[in-house]
């Protein structure tokens, strides 16, 4: 019995160890916005102020078993910025800050992913923005993984970073509280 | 006096003509110079606030003045040639169309998304359109449209100026005295 239990053990053990790491792709389910890009920046330095993108897509390769061959691949309408103000959004579409009709996409191309601690994802890639590409590294984390109730299989992120606006080519003066802008993302996404 | 008859403009006509008239130029000085602030200006926020104050009260007055002239006779041209009656009407109501364009597109940049327009306090004009993420087209046509006008108006004096010195007929002087009385 021993022998037996043994036996399994090593099978099981030996079953993991030679599973193919096949990376599953998924496809960010911005139909059901079960994802966000979202933004903040300090205001006078006294507050912050929230937005986001309405509209975006992308996809993204993921392994548990191997998480460092991982990709991911964002497209943004610059145009879709809301930060629930019409004439503020006017002003952030025009040439001030994102001029969406001379930039009207910014994206995002994964180039390596680090597994850290607990679940934790460096992910370095270049963000294309405002026509200027610049690196960025997110810090990101899983958040769950598994079979929704509704037949698919499904995994989700979150992650953070921080852009500095004249990076990108972006320099009116906000003051000097607001120089930076921190993106705030959820992704969820449908594996394909 | 106070209506348009045959023989000249009445006293409404006249002083809403010279009001608009200054008023719009001061509206389009003042949004030219307020998008161009820096955010840390002390009028960032209150130079677009008395524009778009400014600018209902503009809406309010075009409508009397389109309406007073619809409900008056127009006074004679007999004086001009028929090119330049026909050319004067044309552009008449080519600058009350687009003035009245860049009312209201003015008015949706600042209340597509719900939020009213505040008249120097307490009067305020609620949105009507509720049409978010229509500022940028609305701030397009406003933009283009306010070179028209401004460009209208400049040929409109140009017509003016050469009525009054070159052809010295009454057409600019009818509107600054009134009808000569018989």
């Amino acid at each position: 019995m021993k022998r037996f239990q043994r036996s399994v053990a090593i099978f099981l053990a030996g079953a993991l160890l030679s599973a193919p790491a096949f990376a599953a792709d998924y496809t960010i389910d911005n139909e059901g916005a079960h994802a966000s890009i979202n933004f903040r920046i300090k205001h006078l330095g006294y507050s912050w102020l929230t937005g986001r993108f309405d509209k975006f897509n992308g996809t993204f390769s993921y392994d548990e078993a191997k998480p460092e061959a991982s990709k991911v691949s964002v497209t943004i309408d610059t145009a879709s910025v809301n930060s629930n103000h019409g004439k503020r959004d006017k002003h952030l579409r025009g040439g001030d800050f994102l001029d969406v009709e001379m930039f009207p996409q910014a994206t995002f191309t994964s180039k390596s992913v680090t597994p850290g601690a607990d679940g934790k994802l460096t992910i370095v890639g270049d963000l294309t923005l405002h026509g200027e590409t610049k690196e960025v590294s997110i810090d990101a984390e899983v958040v769950g993984s598994g079979k929704d109730p509704w037949g698919g299989y499904r995994t989700g992120f979150s992650g953070t970073t921080k852009l500095k606006l004249a990076d990108f080519g972006i320099d009116f003066n906000l003051g000097p509280a607001s120089t930076h802008v921190e993106l705030d993302l959820n992704v969820e996404g449908i594996r394909k | 006096m106070w209506r348009d008859t045959a023989q000249g403009y009445g006293i409404v006509s006249r002083v809403l003509h010279w009001l608009l008239a200054i008023v719009i130029v001061v509206l389009f000085a003042l949004g030219w110079w307020m998008v161009g602030l820096d955010y840390t200006s002390a009028y960032y926020n209150l130079a677009p606030a008395w524009h778009e104050a400014i600018g209902i009260l503009v809406l309010l007055a075009m409508t009397l003045r389109v309406g007073w002239r619809i409900a008056n006779t127009k006074p004679d041209s007999d004086h001009l040639t028929l090119f330049e009656q026909r050319a004067s009407v044309l552009m008449h109501w080519a600058l009350y169309a687009v003035i009245f364009a860049v009312l209201i597109s003015g008015y949706l940049i600042s209340t597509a998304d719900g939020r009213a327009i505040e008249i120097f306090g307490p009067l305020r004009v609620p949105s009507l359109i509720y049409a978010p993420g229509i500022e940028s087209l609305s701030g397009k046509i406003h933009r283009i449209l306010s070179y028209v006008t401004i460009g209208l108006a400049g040929l409109h004096t140009g017509a003016a100026l050469k009525h009054h010195f070159v052809d010295r007929d009454p057409t600019l002087s009818r509107m600054w005295r009134g009808a000569k009385h018989h």
